[in-house]
Formats: C-alpha cells, sequence, structure tokens
C-alpha cells in the first residue's frame, strides 16, 4: 500500500457525494422531528429535553463516529468482524435479559430516561461486517463443504431443498460445496434474526432479510430471488382470491414454462412438478398461516393493504391518517410548520416511523419527490461504487449496505402512503431515534472509508 | 455475474418509481384527503361517572343509580316518519311527540350545524318502550336509544334531608367551572351538601372528528384519556324506619320532626310535613311534578325542619332558667307567686294557668308565664343597663343554637330569629326599651323564630348537660368518617351542675301531677320533656314539645312543632313520644294514641 496524494492520504479519497447524502437527510430528519410537535409544545430545535433536541445531539455525537471511521484503518474492519459479531450476539442474548419494552417490543436498554439504546440497530452492523467478511472468500476459493452435523441439516432443510432443486432444475448438477456455502451464509444472518426476533421486534427481524438480498450479487441462485418475491405475491393474492383459482393459474403458467422455457425436456418435470406442489402448498398453507399462526393485530396490519376501510379506528388508523396527512399535502405541501394534522398529532408515532407523513405534508409532492430522490440517488451511489471496489470486502459490504438502507426505505416509505404492512421500522437517517442514526451512520461510514481507499488496493 | 449487478439497480428505480406514482395520484389528483384533513378537530368527551351511593345509619340503601333510556335523534340522518306509530311504539302521547320534534326542528332553524348533532328527542323512556321501539328500530333511521344514570330513591322518604340533583342551570355553570352543560349537580339537602364526594370524578376522552361530526378515532392513541370515577358512597346519620314512622305520623298535618342524637349530634329523623316522594325529583318525573309542588299552597318543598320557623313557646323557658341560674338571679329554690300572671303594668298582665306557686323545678313542670317573665326581667338588670344585660343574654341565648346554623351540613339551614340589640335600637329607639318591653322573650313568644332543629338541639343540650355538637346528616364516606368535615362541641357555658334542674322540671312535666306533658309518659322509660305554644297571630297556635331519654346517657333529643296544632299537648308531644319509644324499644304500647295520630288531619 503506497500513500500520495493522488490517493487522499491518510483518510482517503472520501466520496463527499455520500456524504453530502447523508448530511441532507439527517438535516430534513432532524426538522421534520421538530416540527412533528404542536406549536404551543415546540421547543427550540436545540432543546435537548424535547426530540428535536435529542436527534441534534445524536446527530453530532454520529457525526464524531463517522469522522473517527473514516481515521480507522480499514484493515481493522476486517480484521476484527469476528470479535465484532461476537459482541453483536451478545447485546442482543443482554437484551433479551435485562431489556425492557417500549411500545410492544423488548428492545431496549434503558440507561435512564434520556437515553435508551436498541442494540438490534448496533448488531445489524456487526452481522454487515461479518457477512461481507464472508462473502470476501468466493464459493470456488471457499473450502470444501465437510461434514456438518446433523441438526445443522434439519434446521436448514427447507432452504436446502429449494437450493438442491434449483441445482437440479437448471440442469447443473448438484453441487455439494455451493450449498455448503450458502447456507453457512444463511446460518450467518439467521442467528441474530433469530435473536432479535424474540424480542418480538418484527420489524427488525424482517431487515435481516435485506443481507439475503446481498447475496444475490454474489452468486446466490437467482431463482430463490424469484421464488422469493413470487410467494410474496402468492401469499398477499391468496388472501383476496379463491385458493383453487391461484393454483389453476399456476398449474397452467408451469405447463407454460415447460412449454416454452425448459423446451419440453423430461429431466425438467420432476423439478417444475416439485416447485408445483411446494408453491400451491403454500398457497393453501399461507392462508392457514394467516388465519391462525399470526396474531389478530399482524393480521389486521396486512389485510388494511386491501382495504384501508377495514379498521379506520384500529390496525388501519396510523397508515389512514399517514396517508391521509401525506395527501393533503397536495402539490408544495401546506408550508413548513403549517401542518395542520401535523399539529393535531394526527398521526400516532409520526417522528419515529410516520416521520415521511411530516415532509409529505408539510412539502406536498414536491418535497416527497425530493426525498424519494435522495434515496435513490444515495442507493444507487452506493451499488455503483461497491460494484467499483476492489477489495471483494469492500464490495460486499457495500451491497450489503445499499440492501439495508433499500429494504428500510421500502417498507418505511411504503408503509406510510400504504403499500407495505405496517411492521414498523425507521427511515434511515430521517426518522427520529439514536441508535438506528448510529447503526445506519457506522454502515454507511464505514463503506465512504473503505471506498476511500478503493486506488490503494492492489489487484 | 457482472449483469447481476443491474438487478438491484432495476429493482431500486422500479420501486422509487411505483413510489412516485403512488404519491402523484395521492397528493396531486386525489381531492378527497385535502377536504377531509381541513376540518378535523379535537373534541374532548366525557364521560359520566356514577353519583355515589347514600345509605342511612343502618345501611339502608337511600339513593343510588338506575338507569334511563333517552330516545336520540340525529335530524340530518332521519328520513319521512310515521309519528303516529312512533309515538304508540314509545308509549309518548302523541301530542309530547309532535312538540317534540317542533323542538328539535326550531333547534336546527336557530343552529344549522344542529342538524348533524344528536339530540334528545323524548327522554327517560321506559325500559318496556324502549324495548319495544329498538325491536322496530330499522323502521326510524336516525333515531336511537341512549343510555344514561338517573337517580333512584328506593325508600321514599326524607326528601327534605336527601335533597335533589338537576341538571347544572345557568349560575352553577358560571359559578363553577367543573360543570359543564348536561352535568348533574346536588341543588338540595345532602345530595348538595356532599355534592363534592357523591360526585366522582368525570372521564375525559379525546377525540378527532371530522367536520361532520364523525369521530374519527382518539388523539395520541388514548394516553390522555382518563376512566370516570365513581362517586363516594355516603353514610347518613338518619334511621330510615323512624323517619318513614316519623313522616306517617306527621301526614295530613304541617310542621316537623327533628331527633338528634345528644352524644353525637348525628340526626336521626328529619321530617317537614308535607312532604313528597324524592323520586318526584329525577327525570320525567320531576317535569310531571315540580310545577305542581312549587305551586301547591302548603309548600311541600320548604324544609320547615330547618327554616326561620316560629316562636319556641315554653319551649325556651329552661333555657331562660339555666341563663337565669348561671348570672345568680334566681336559684333552685326561689319562689315566684304566680297569681294568674305576671303584671306589667295596671292595663297588662302576661297571663297564667292556675297552678300553685312554683320554685325553680316545678316552674318547669307546670311551665309557669309569671316565673320566666320574672326571670327574665331579673336578667334584663343584671348590666349597667337593660341594654347591656339584654347583650349578655342574648350572646347566652345564642350559644344555645339560637339565631345561628348551629353549625349543621343541611344547606337549606336557616337561621330563625333571637333578636340582637340592634333590632330592639332600631324597633323602639335607642335606650328606650327595657326588659319589660320585651318581656315575651322569656316565655319563648315575641319577634323569636326558632325551628325544629333548633328546638331538638336545645333538648340535646339538656341531655349532655350544657353542650352540644352541631347536628348534622353525614357520617362516613366509603365507610370511613367524612375527611374534612369535624362536626364540632359547642358549650354553653353554664354550669354542668344546673342542668340537673332542668332534667328534673322536665321530668316532672311527664311524670308528676301538675305536669304539662303527661301525655308523653312511657311506661318503661323516663322521658324528660317540655311543651310549648308558639302564638300564632294568623290562626290557631302551633304545638310544640321537645324531650329526651332515657335518664342513663340519653340516645334521643327530639323536637316536633305541628302547625295549628294548638297546645304542645295536643300534638307535639304523643308525636314526640310515640316516636322516642319507637326508637328506644321498637314496640308500640299505645295503638289508641298512635291511630289517633295517623288519623288527624289538621289542613
Amino acid at each position: 500500500m503506497s500513500f500520495n496524494d493522488r490517493r487522499g492520504g491518510f483518510i482517503g479519497q472520501v466520496d463527499w457525494i455520500l456524504v453530502g447524502l447523508y448530511l441532507f437527510l439527517a438535516l430534513i430528519g432532524w426538522m421534520h422531528v421538530w416540527s412533528a410537535v404542536p406549536g404551543q409544545e415546540r421547543l427550540s430545535p436545540f432543546e435537548l429535553s424535547s426530540e428535536a433536541g435529542k436527534q441534534f445531539a445524536w446527530l453530532i455525537i454520529c457525526l464524531l463516529i463517522g469522522a473517527a471511521v473514516l481515521l480507522t484503518d480499514t484493515k481493522l474492519f476486517y480484521a476484527f468482524r469476528w470479535p465484532f459479531y461476537v459482541i453483536g450476539l451478545g447485546l442482543l442474548l443482554v437484551v433479551l435479559v435485562i431489556g425492557q419494552e417500549v411500545g410492544g417490543n423488548k428492545s431496549w436498554i434503558v440507561i435512564n430516561s434520556f437515553i435508551k439504546i436498541q442494540p438490534s440497530e448496533f448488531a445489524k452492523y456487526f452481522t454487515a461486517l461479518a457477512l461481507a467478511g464472508y462473502l470476501a472468500t468466493p464459493l470456488h476459493l471457499a473450502p470444501p463443504a465437510g461434514r456438518w452435523p446433523g441438526f445443522f441439516w434439519i434446521f436448514m432443510a427447507p432452504i436446502t431443498l429449494v437450493m438442491v432443486f434449483a441445482d437440479v432444475l437448471l440442469g447443473q448438477g448438484l453441487q455439494m460445496k455451493r450449498v455448503v456455502y450458502w447456507l453457512k451464509a444463511f446460518a450467518l444472518i439467521g442467528i441474530p434474526a433469530v435473536l432479535v426476533l424474540a424480542e418480538k421486534d418484527t420489524g427488525s427481524t424482517l431487515v435481516y432479510a435485506a443481507f439475503i438480498l446481498a447475496l444475490f450479487r454474489f452468486g446466490l441462485y437467482l431463482i430463490m430471488l424469484y421464488l422469493g418475491l413470487g410467494l410474496a405475491f402468492l401469499f398477499l393474492t391468496s388472501l383476496v382470491v379463491q385458493p383453487w383459482i391461484l393454483i389453476l393459474g399456476l398449474v397452467l403458467v408451469s405447463i407454460a414454462v415447460w412449454l416454452f422455457l425448459l423446451g419440453r425436456s423430461r429431466k425438467a418435470i420432476l423439478p417444475l412438478g416439485f416447485f408445483l406442489v411446494l408453491l400451491s402448498i403454500f398457497t393453501l398453507g399461507g392462508r392457514w398461516v394467516f388465519d391462525t399462526v399470526l396474531l389478530p393485530h399482524q393480521r389486521t396490519r396486512i389485510m388494511v393493504l386491501f382495504d384501508p376501510d377495514l379498521d379506520p379506528k384500529g390496525s388501519g388508523w396510523n397508515v389512514n391518517n399517514s396517508k391521509m396527512a401525506i395527501g393533503s399535502g397536495s402539490w408544495l405541501g401546506k408550508g413548513f410548520l403549517n401542518g395542520t394534522l401535523t399539529q393535531l398529532k394526527f398521526v400516532p408515532k409520526q417522528h419515529t416511523d410516520f416521520i415521511f407523513s411530516a415532509i409529505g405534508e408539510q412539502w406536498g409532492l414536491a418535497g416527497t419527490t425530493v426525498v424519494i430522490l435522495l434515496f435513490l440517488t444515495l442507493m444507487m451511489r452506493l451499488i455503483l461504487r461497491a460494484e467499483m471496489q476492489r477489495s471483494p470486502f469492500a464490495k460486499a459490504f457495500g451491497y450489503i449496505v445499499a440492501c439495508v438502507l433499500f429494504f428500510h426505505f421500502f417498507m418505511n416509505v411504503g408503509t406510510t402512503i400504504g403499500l407495505a404492512p405496517a411492521v414498523g421500522v425507521p427511515l434511515p437517517f430521517v426518522s427520529y431515534g439514536g441508535s438506528s442514526l448510529l447503526g445506519f451512520t457506522l454502515l454507511l461510514f464505514t463503506f465512504i472509508k473503505l471506498d476511500a481507499h478503493n486506488l490503494e488496493v492492489l489487484r | 455475474m457482472e449483469n447481476r449487478q443491474r438487478i438491484y439497480l432495476v429493482l431500486m428505480v422500479l420501486v422509487g418509481l411505483i413510489f412516485w406514482v403512488r404519491l402523484f395520484f395521492l397528493q396531486g389528483l386525489d381531492d378527497r384527503f385535502k377536504l377531509a384533513a381541513d376540518t378535523y378537530s379535537i373534541r374532548r368527551l366525557v364521560n359520566q361517572p356514577l353519583r355515589g351511593n347514600i345509605f342511612d345509619r343502618n345501611g339502608k340503601v337511600l339513593a343510588t343509580n338506575d338507569f334511563a333510556f333517552d330516545l336520540m335523534v340525529i335530524p340530518s340522518e332521519t328520513q319521512a316518519m310515521d309519528t303516529v306509530a312512533l309515538a304508540t311504539l314509545t308509549e309518548v302521547p302523541l301530542e309530547e311527540m309532535r312538540k317534540a320534534w317542533a323542538k328539535v326542528n326550531k333547534n336546527i332553524e336557530k343552529k344549522r350545524r344542529y342538524k348533524r348533532q344528536p339530540q334528545p328527542l323524548i327522554r327517560d323512556l321506559s325500559q318496556k318502550s324502549i324495548a319495544a321501539f329498538q325491536e322496530k328500530m330499522f323502521r326510524f333511521p336516525g333515531l336511537y336509544v341512549e343510555k344514561r344514570s338517573v337517580r333512584r330513591y328506593p325508600e321514599p322518604f326524607a326528601a327534605h334531608a336527601l335533597g335533589y340533583a338537576r341538571e347544572a342551570d345557568a349560575s352553577v355553570l358560571e359559578s363553577d367551572p367543573y360543570y359543564q352543560p348536561g352535568d348533574y349537580v346536588g341543588v338540595a339537602g345532602i345530595e348538595r351538601a356532599y355534592e363534592f364526594y357523591l360526585r366522582g370524578i368525570k372521564g375525559v376522552r379525546k377525540v378527532y372528528v371530522d367536520v361532520r361530526n364523525n369521530e374519527k378515532g382518539s388523539y395520541m392513541d388514548g394516553v390522555y384519556d382518563t376512566l370516570p370515577v365513581p362517586g363516594s358512597d355516603l353514610t347518613t346519620t338518619l334511621d330510615i324506619e323512624l323517619q318513614k314512622y316519623g313522616e306517617q305520623l306527621m301526614q295530613g298535618k304541617r310542621g316537623a320532626i327533628v331527633a338528634i342524637e345528644p352524644a353525637t349530634g348525628e340526626i336521626l329523623v328529619l321530617v317537614s310535613s308535607p312532604s313528597y316522594d324524592p323520586n318526584w325529583m329525577v327525570g320525567r318525573n320531576l317535569r310531571q311534578h315540580y310545577g305542581s309542588l312549587i305551586l301547591d299552597p302548603a309548600k311541600p318543598m320548604l324544609n320547615r325542619a330547618v327554616m326561620d320557623g316560629y316562636p319556641p313557646g315554653s319551649t325556651f323557658k329552661v333555657m331562660n332558667a339555666m341563663l337565669g341560674l348561671q348570672a345568680g338571679v334566681i336559684n333552685p329554690s326561689t319562689v315566684v307567686p304566680c297569681g294568674g300572671g305576671f303584671r306589667l303594668s295596671a292595663a297588662h298582665t302576661v297571663g297564667c294557668h292556675g297552678h300553685p306557686n312554683a320554685d325553680l323545678r316545678f316552674s318547669i313542670t307546670t311551665s309557669c308565664n309569671a316565673y320566666y317573665c320574672h326571670v327574665f326581667n331579673e336578667l334584663t338588670k343584671t348590666g349597667l343597663n337593660p341594654r347591656q344585660a339584654y347583650s349578655a343574654w342574648y350572646q347566652g341565648a345564642k350559644r344555645f343554637g339560637f339565631g345561628t346554623k348551629l353549625g349543621t351540613d343541611i344547606p337549606e339551614a336557616k337561621t330563625g330569629l333571637l333578636p340582637a340589640p340592634e333590632y330592639y335600637d332600631r324597633v323602639h329607639g335607642k335606650g328606650k326599651w327595657r326588659g319589660l318591653t320585651i318581656i315575651s322573650l322569656g316565655i319563648g313568644q315575641g319577634e323569636l323564630k326558632a325551628n325544629a332543629l333548633q328546638i331538638a338541639n336545645l333538648a340535646a343540650v339538656i341531655a349532655n348537660r350544657g353542650y352540644f355538637i352541631s347536628p348534622h346528616l353525614g357520617k362516613a364516606l366509603n365507610g370511613k368518617s367524612l375527611p374534612d368535615t369535624t362536626f364540632k362541641k359547642n358549650y354553653t357555658r353554664i354550669d354542668t351542675s344546673h342542668f340537673q334542674i332542668a332534667w328534673d322540671g322536665m321530668y316532672g312535666a311527664v311524670h308528676k301531677p301538675g305536669g304539662t306533658a303527661k301525655v308523653a309518659r312511657l311506661d318503661s322509660i323516663p322521658v324528660y320533656g317540655k311543651t310549648g305554644t308558639a302564638q300564632n297571630p294568623h290562626g290557631k297556635d302551633h304545638s310544640v314539645f321537645m324531650a329526651f331519654a332515657p335518664s342513663n346517657k340519653p340516645r334521643i333529643a327530639i323536637g316536633v312543632l305541628v302547625e295549628n296544632g294548638g297546645f304542645g299537648a295536643t300534638y307535639a308531644a304523643p308525636i314526640a313520644s310515640l316516636i322516642m319509644e319507637k326508637y328506644l324499644t321498637d314496640t308500640i304500647t299505645r295503638p289508641a294514641l298512635e291511630e289517633r295520630m295517623l288519623q288527624t288531619r289538621l289542613e
């Protein structure tokens, strides 16, 4: 590694566009946390006892930590990924024991009335480091499959089955090494996810799906992506369409696929049939899971997607009111601090999960368009920069950061406009909350740091 | 593998695009939300607490809550309907139904927004007609039934003591910000005196409403909402069985009975006659009865037990005896020759009935007018001048509770009239009056006014040998003693020993030859009594009697006043005697006397 001016010296060549986007979004967040309080209760945005003041303080802390990340040697992130991962798991275990319930989730460690931390936000970062480190060794360089204890297979059985059949279906023959490689990656993601689920924090658990999304770039069977999207689609349609119609549709699609895509291959009949049966079971089972396994409030959260008036004062309330606030913003909004519904505290949790509605009411379509463009720019720039990384670790980490941000963006904004079930995830950098801001800051600045030294990595 | 980058970019752009299109419709094209959002507001809804129950001293329920059903209407949601059918169904007279609709229509004319506001069409429907209505409710869109709690008094007695609660009127609303239109507030009797404890704490719910008055859900997820806290249960000092008996005895007579437990000041009985069923003051009954109660010349709404009253008559003499002894103007063996009266001047004599000359004890027993004119006259000579001497007597009489409200908790209590020296200065001129000018005060007549409560209290003072505890109706809240109201001991500053004379005299009045109240005698229990006759310039004199019993730790002190009843011994004494017998022995040994009292009509 050589240091010279062209390559940016000790700090490296920082991508100031990413930093600028980060600052812009964080300031928008702070501003709107401040605005989401009735006028007569609004204190100075720097008043530490108010939410806006706390958010400001957190932002300062995050900037300091971001600067510290930029000053850290890049090798550290890779070198310490396992200790970090273990610390992350430890934190999640600690919160299970001493954690306190805030808003139904037992995911908080309360230090005092001012400071509560949510370890799952940090666990995300540590998991990202470990996963990126794992993906840094590509499949062809990975050690042979070796022997694994039985319970591992049982635990991973469904995913294994899908992968095995995918191998067969694609006519590539069964590659045990590949299956095991991905199973390990799933385990890496799955362990913290299960711990977060034990905290009854549905939103944060679902965020771990974002890690899986990143895996596809590194060779995970694409068919799983299509299958996943297909299953989500099937699940939602099975709630409104008669199951037998759906299954009939599936059979027709399968025949079409066999006829036109698989060239009437005899070998493909068995795996195709397997997928068909799997999907049919899922279609029927989805409805059953929905009716029996899901809790009533989770059920209504999903059902209000189809019928916002289903439960207008209960589950539909937040979403309905959020939609109303956003809708009432019209083209240009009602003006900053003039959001009538925001002033009435009409949207519950507006400063956290529903901050987008405060922006929508006060700035209208103009404001929401700007925020969407900011996020798209940020996420796509991350993907573009990640693709350019010479270090496989940095590349994997970049993809993971982009996917985590994308998933949050999708679930959060989707919820506020009634396109995604309300599972309660924050909008990165914008929503009120120190832990989540810090978690996202660590993710982003670590990538910026890795990226800053990209040219120093010798091919 | 390289092309997999594109999957991510496409996915992101796709999601961004879908979101933007959604927002374009939501914010740009769809007008629904704009209109609704501008008109939202927060409304504070009140949840009325249940009013506290009221019990008598033995735990019998005197007041509790029932549910009333109002037929409500939202005019904007109604359609043409069959008024006749509705009237038949709800058992409301057609005329009343038409009037009710006319009133609703008038409201709408006044303020257009009333059209969308729920309002009562007919209040207080019966359970039966509600059931009938609800079966056919679908035929009457815009009408519904609302449940509301109302007062019920299981025993139709003690109306004056219990008082009543009604919807807060303009003056209450103005003076106390706690009350809002439609709230109930105790306006008389116990309901008023203990309003603060009985009313409970209102629950509040904040909700969003749109311009059409539709509720749109809880403000801040209901974190500021509170549940109503029911009012405290009040135990009173009343003995409802005895009260009932008292009211029966006073049937057909005007007047009052007050019975007190001397040791505690607890009021056992508070009868004012004529009375009414306290349930008449509730809901639908109120509108039926209130007018006739107000217009009745017998004034059934007036609480005669605590009104300004009439001269206390000869019961007053016992107090004067005590004041005389304390001042030293007489002693127990002082004998005043009666001779048929007290000669004021050559032309004027305060008459007396024929009886042997009396010492102090016998003067009480036989109620000698001459004796007390003498005592009073002597008392007014004790100071530097008659005015100063009178002032001393005035203060002394006040300490017996005359001219005061006795510190009672009955809101309607009046002071009666014990003329202050200034009163006579005004009437006769300063320095132009002396004892003889106002000699009738000596025998409890003249300007004096006292009520049954004060007379009963005088009996209690004597029973207690020198003090009384402010007579009261409130005993306990939720089973615990009243928090901030302690009824204090009031001392007369008369030596305890003097009261033996009063006891002896009053014992004689009931038990000895020459006694005026022998009708009050009980076989098993010594009774101490004193009759009185209140002069009535407008008609027949009022019958007054006070008494207490038994001799060892008196348990009941009673004052009875029967308007136009003549001598004290005629009605007041027998009624008092029957009540004491009932209270102390729980039996009636003189059915003939009881029958006569029950049957007598003096109206």
